[in-house]
């Protein structure tokens, strides 16, 4: 199954695919809220991007109380029923990604669907950071890609 | 062409702050040239105000733009910037502040989704950030270079700085949790890709982790190794209008239609139709605002 991955070297903060996440997913910009989420903790110079990384064993899913989390066999997706959560954030706390967001409108908190497969918060980055990939090509790619500069070396070919 | 501004009353030497509801006329009125708003330094001729654009904070790029205005000489300058503060006012409900009156001690302004408090004291980016309410806060510190965003983003030159020094202000910090509500979000949203899409075509753009880029921004960055200067991004009377609006329109999305699409976004954020003559209308009316204001103005 395709998932999202940042290139955190390349992720200049801009918060474009949190916008255009808002937009899509609560009708309304607000960015605190959206499924994707620019972090500032530390102000710009430590800033990086949460996104749902639907794990292969999702923490989130055995922490839920309601039992209102749920992971698809076949693709892996981790999706929630929204109706069912009494915001008890057994998730979030859990969550390795601080990926999960509350959502005042559902009063629920909620993850990324990836948008039925077709995520425009991808379309949407400028930089390329953002890719919808599938998780072997990508993690090969990106540990290369860390394991280089931490090195202190250029880009693998 | 109607829509509603919030703006707040900052006076500092009362200490008081309020909040005040009116019709804007016009798109970007309340945006830019704000010899319209005469009335605000015949208050006080040192009044500096800062107003955001409806398109402020919409999500397209370039729309993290806002505006500082202050009288020199009997005569209104503008300066652009862009950064996250614009954007986080008008989700915290404020569309405009305007400081006015003078303290004799150092204050600084807390704005808190949509309430406003003056703070005595002088605190540091470090103070700040320490005590930030949430992540998303935004903390804009005044200094005698310049109004500075977040510790890098300049947003404004010395001159306007020191201004704001000299009535009393250092600092001033936005939190919110609110949003911006908007007329067709799917139709805004689809604007928005496809504007970043275009500018993506030409290869990625500028900015990196080491490099951040300004809020909804294209192409303006800071690097951490040097201070960046500020740069007015809004110089063309095309550029001003734009700006009036809330948006700054990217090099890179040359080949585009600008007023187009700037139409298309404010009908898609307003809910009212937009054509590109409207805009060349309220073109016409900044410019005669603007010789009004070379000419001498009210004063």
């Amino acid at each position: 199954m395709k998932t999202l991955f940042i290139d955190r070297t390349k992720c200049s903060g801009c918060g474009a695919c949190q916008a255009v996440c808002s937009l899509v997913k609560r009708g309304e910009q607000r960015p605190s809220e959206a499924r994707i989420r620019v972090r500032r903790g530390g102000g710009p110079d430590t800033q990086y991007v949460t996104v749902c990384q639907h794990c292969a064993e999702p923490v989130c899913l055995t922490a839920c109380m309601r039992g209102i989390i749920d992971q698809d066999p076949a693709t892996g997706l981790v999706t929630r029923r929204t109706e069912g959560c009494f915001t008890c954030a057994a998730c979030k706390v859990m969550c390795p990604s601080d990926a999960i967001v509350y959502d005042s409108r559902l009063d629920a908190f909620v993850t990324c669907d990836l948008c039925g497969g077709n995520p425009p918060c991808v379309a949407a980055c400028p930089t390329g950071a953002l890719r919808f990939e599938e998780p072997a090509g990508a993690s090969e790619d990106l540990r290369n890609k860390y394991a280089q500069a931490l090195l202190g070396g250029k880009e693998a070919e | 062409m109607e829509r509603t501004v919030r703006y707040a009353l900052i006076d500092l030497q009362n200490r008081t702050t309020g909040l005040k509801e009116v019709q804007a006329g016009w798109f970007g009125t309340w945006g830019l040239l704000l010899e319209e708003l005469g009335f605000w330094w015949r208050l006080d001729p040192s009044a500096v105000a800062l107003t955001t654009g409806p398109l402020t904070g919409c999500g397209a790029p370039g729309t993290g733009a806002m505006t500082w205005s202050y009288l020199k000489n009997g005569r209104v300058q503008n300066l652009t910037g862009e950064g996250r503060l614009g954007a986080a006012l008008r989700y915290a409900g404020v569309d405009a502040l305007l400081f006015y009156g003078r303290s004799d001690a150092p204050l600084w302004l807390e704005v808190e989704d949509g309430k406003l408090s003056l703070r005595e004291g002088k605190p540091s980016y470090t103070t700040l950030a320490a005590g930030k309410p949430s992540e998303d806060t935004v903390v804009v510190t005044f200094r005698p270079r310049g109004a500075v965003e977040d510790k890098y983003f300049p947003l404004s030159d010395g001159a306007l700085s020191r201004r704001l020094l000299e009535k009393g202000i250092s600092a001033l910090t936005v939190d919110t949790a609110g949003g911006l509500a908007v007329a067709d979000s799917q139709r805004l949203a689809a604007l928005c890709v496809d504007l970043y899409h275009w500018a993506a075509q030409n290869g990625p753009a500028a900015g990196s982790r080491q490099q951040p880029a300004r809020f909804l921004s294209l192409d303006h960055t800071v690097g951490f190794e040097s201070p960046a200067t500020y740069l007015n991004p809004a110089r063309s009377p095309e550029e001003q209008l734009f700006a009036a609006l809330g948006i700054l329109w990217s090099p890179r999305l040359e080949g585009r239609s600008r007023r187009a699409d700037t139409a298309a976004l404010l009908e898609a954020c307003l809910g009212i139709p937009c054509t590109e003559g409207d805009l060349d209308a309220l073109e016409a009316h900044l410019a005669q605002l603007r010789q009004r204001n070379l000419e001498g103005g009210d004063q």
